[in-house]
């Protein structure tokens, strides 16, 4: 089977500063793959980068193509203008990004908006439009009566939920939500996983799920990527990754989060803070964090497959056992 | 750890409504909460339920509609009483990118409160630095510095800093990590952490962060609209939940590592504040409801669990159906 996207060697610079820096990921139509990694890793960049939708003071360079299942000839979304990223955008992949539950349009009644993005990418006749406004409403869990609705007579996650509704709207095969549960409670949180999770069941979607919570994507994901410092450190199935962690950085991560029932004393933080992509270590970037760094270190260790289907980029993968951590020295290390 | 009986503060049938184009909305609706010297006590619940609104009330950041609030047994009333207060508890924000001056260095941002608090003496440079270096900040990098220059974690660090240089008792943490990555978070509850084993340091810690709660709290209050619902140890309460409330939120929680599970999140939201249900205002989205509960409000009653209360009729030996789980 071919994947429904491939990006490979994907690099995006700011300047002078790398923020994303050689990511290699694919994603296999239905799938649901996470990305996971702290603010400033590139996580978020490496959505705006498939999207083309970066500001013009980023360059970015690599392939990524894209196979949709009713599409014959690949898409190679590097080569494509402008124009032609307006008809992937939403037809083919859409994107629920942070807070979008804040970008709907104040003015404009929530079926009026969906009926929008219908019409800027086929020609509906307007019952059918009406019809697929109610079915979509429907499969995001709303009465389609509050299609009637503006966005400040709508909760957080009701309108959370017209975002996703919009995101499917044009029936795209791939939907990237970038962290779309944050700003929401766990009730309402879960209520939302709920749904993604139904949706992928219902109509085959492949997922890229951006989020700097390990447990909404243990939840959600068969895969993970976790980044560090514009890199991805660490890859494999999502149960594999977190009962047997292959590179310090998620293995201190994981650590650093209280799971109800287990141990109740919390471990010691991750000294210090992500470097500046300006001014980033030599040799592996998590060094000048890492309690297990050495010499080694200063060479840049490649991703390379530690255990079955699990990748890491530390020279001393595959861990079984992981020694008590000597903390890291760092210079001030308040983050 | 010395715990006395004297609670920190202490709040009795509190309520705090708010008046907007003729609705009442009752944000806190009868609350009775006790925090004890040196405890972290935690306060959960979603967004709306009146966990920020309770605090600034107990800081009397907020004028209480009815009921009292007392700290170390007296009233907190009036301004002269609520100076001395604050000399006690101070508070942290959620937010700490909005709460530091942008235009005051954190030398004056640290000092402030010394000279709101009318406190003289020349140690005021030398209380300054020894706040800065509590919260893990060294004073020589970082005194002349505007918020600006800082990360996220240095921030709230100040913030934590100029908090305790008055050397309080007590300190209200409103959500202090929940805008902070993992390994940022994981520092600032270490220093929070270091700081009550150190001095004593009592903490109110409100969150909608379970496993958060779980792992740092003594105590728990679990608040449902206005009120609490259920309150005990935090590890009993997190761990075997006496309020189906309770019991649903912690079904919420992700869990890394955990095999996937079918899970049946609640249903609905939390109703308007300005509209609460009559009877249990737990019972129109409660799996459990029975015959009284839309009728009958429970008080806080006794559990199966040591010194654990639930505000739920199926703990109410009269009313409760015989299955009483």
């Amino acid at each position: 089977m071919s994947a429904l996207l491939e990006i490979s060697g994907l690099r995006v610079h700011h300047g002078d500063r790398p923020i994303v820096d050689g990511v290699d990921l694919s994603v296999q139509p239905g799938e649901a793959l996470g990305l996971a990694g702290e603010s400033g890793c590139g996580k978020t960049t490496t959505a705006l980068a498939l999207m083309k939708l970066l500001p013009a003071t980023f360059t970015q360079s690599g392939t990524m193509t894209l196979r949709p299942p009713n599409v014959e000839e690949p898409i190679n979304l590097e080569r494509r203008t402008e124009a032609g990223m307006q008809q992937v955008r939403w037809r083919h992949v859409s994107l629920v990004f942070q807070g979008a539950m804040n970008s709907l349009d104040p003015v404009k009644r929530v079926d009026h908006q969906i009926a929008q993005a219908i019409n800027l990418h086929e020609r509906a006749a307007a019952g059918d439009v009406r019809a697929r406004i109610g079915e979509l409403l429907t499969t995001v869990g709303l009465t389609p009566a509050l299609g009637r609705r503006y966005a400040h007579q709508l909760s957080g996650g009701q309108r959370q939920r017209v975002m996703i509704a919009l995101a499917l709207a044009c029936r795209p095969s791939l939907v990237i939500a970038d962290e779309p549960t944050t700003a929401l409670d766990v009730v309402m949180q879960a209520q939302i996983l709920e749904l993604l999770e139904r949706l992928r069941e219902q109509l085959g979607l492949a997922l890229i799920l951006i989020s700097h919570d390990l447990g909404v994507l243990s939840e959600t994901c068969d895969r993970i990527a976790v980044m560090y410092a514009g890199r991805i450190v660490e890859t494999g199935p999502v149960r594999e990754v977190f009962s047997a962690p292959q590179h310090p950085y998620t293995k201190r991560l994981l650590d650093s989060l209280p799971v109800i029932g287990g141990p109740r004393t919390l471990a010691p933080p991750i000294p210090g803070g992500p470097p500046d992509p300006g001014d980033l270590p030599a040799g592996c970037r998590f060094r000048p964090r890492c309690p297990y760094a050495a010499e080694k270190c200063l060479e840049d260790p490649a991703l390379r497959e530690v255990r079955p289907a699990q990748a890491a980029a530390c020279h001393f993968a595959p861990w079984v056992e992981w020694p008590p951590a000597q903390e890291a020295a760092v210079e001030g290390a308040a983050g | 750890m010395s715990v006395t009986t004297a609670p920190l503060m202490e709040a009795r049938d509190l309520a705090v409504n708010f008046r907007a184009r003729r609705k009442v909305t009752r944000a806190v609706d009868g609350v009775s909460l006790e925090w004890r010297r040196g405890e972290i006590l935690g306060v959960v619940g979603e967004s709306g339920c009146g966990k920020s609104t309770l605090a600034r009330a107990l800081l009397g950041l907020l004028p209480p509609t009815a009921g009292s609030v007392t700290s170390g047994g007296a009233a907190v009333q009036g301004k002269p009483a609520l100076r001395q207060l604050r000399r006690h508890v101070q508070m942290i924000f959620q937010d700490p990118y909005q709460t530091l001056n942008p235009r005051q260095r954190v030398a004056t941002i640290v000092a402030e409160p010394l000279i709101v608090q009318g406190i003289s003496g020349g140690d005021h440079e030398a209380r300054v630095r020894r706040a800065l270096d509590d919260v893990g900040l060294e004073p020589e990098r970082f005194l002349d510095r505007y918020p600006h220059q800082l990360s996220g974690g240095q921030r709230q660090r100040v913030a934590i800093a100029a908090a305790l240089v008055l050397e309080p008792d007590g300190l209200i943490c409103d959500e202090p990590v929940s805008m902070l990555d993992v390994s940022v978070r994981a520092q600032i509850l270490q220093v929070l952490i270091e700081l009550r084993r150190q001095r004593d340091l009592a903490l109110l810690f409100i969150t909608h962060d379970l496993s958060l709660a779980w792992s740092l709290c003594d105590r728990l209050a679990v608040m449902y609209l206005g009120r609490i619902v259920e309150q005990g140890p935090a590890v009993d309460v997190i761990e075997r939940p006496q309020h189906p409330y309770t019991q649903a939120l912690v079904a919420a929680v992700p869990v890394p590592s955990e095999q996937a599970r079918i899970r049946e999140p609640l249903s609905g939201e939390l109703p308007d504040a300005t509209s609460i249900p009559p009877g249990c205002r737990f019972h129109p989205r409660c799996p459990r409801r029975f015959e009284p509960c839309d009728r009958v409000d429970p008080p806080l009653l006794a559990t199966p669990g040591k010194g654990q209360l639930a505000a739920c009729l199926l703990h109410d030996p009269e009313l409760a159906p015989d299955a009483v789980a």
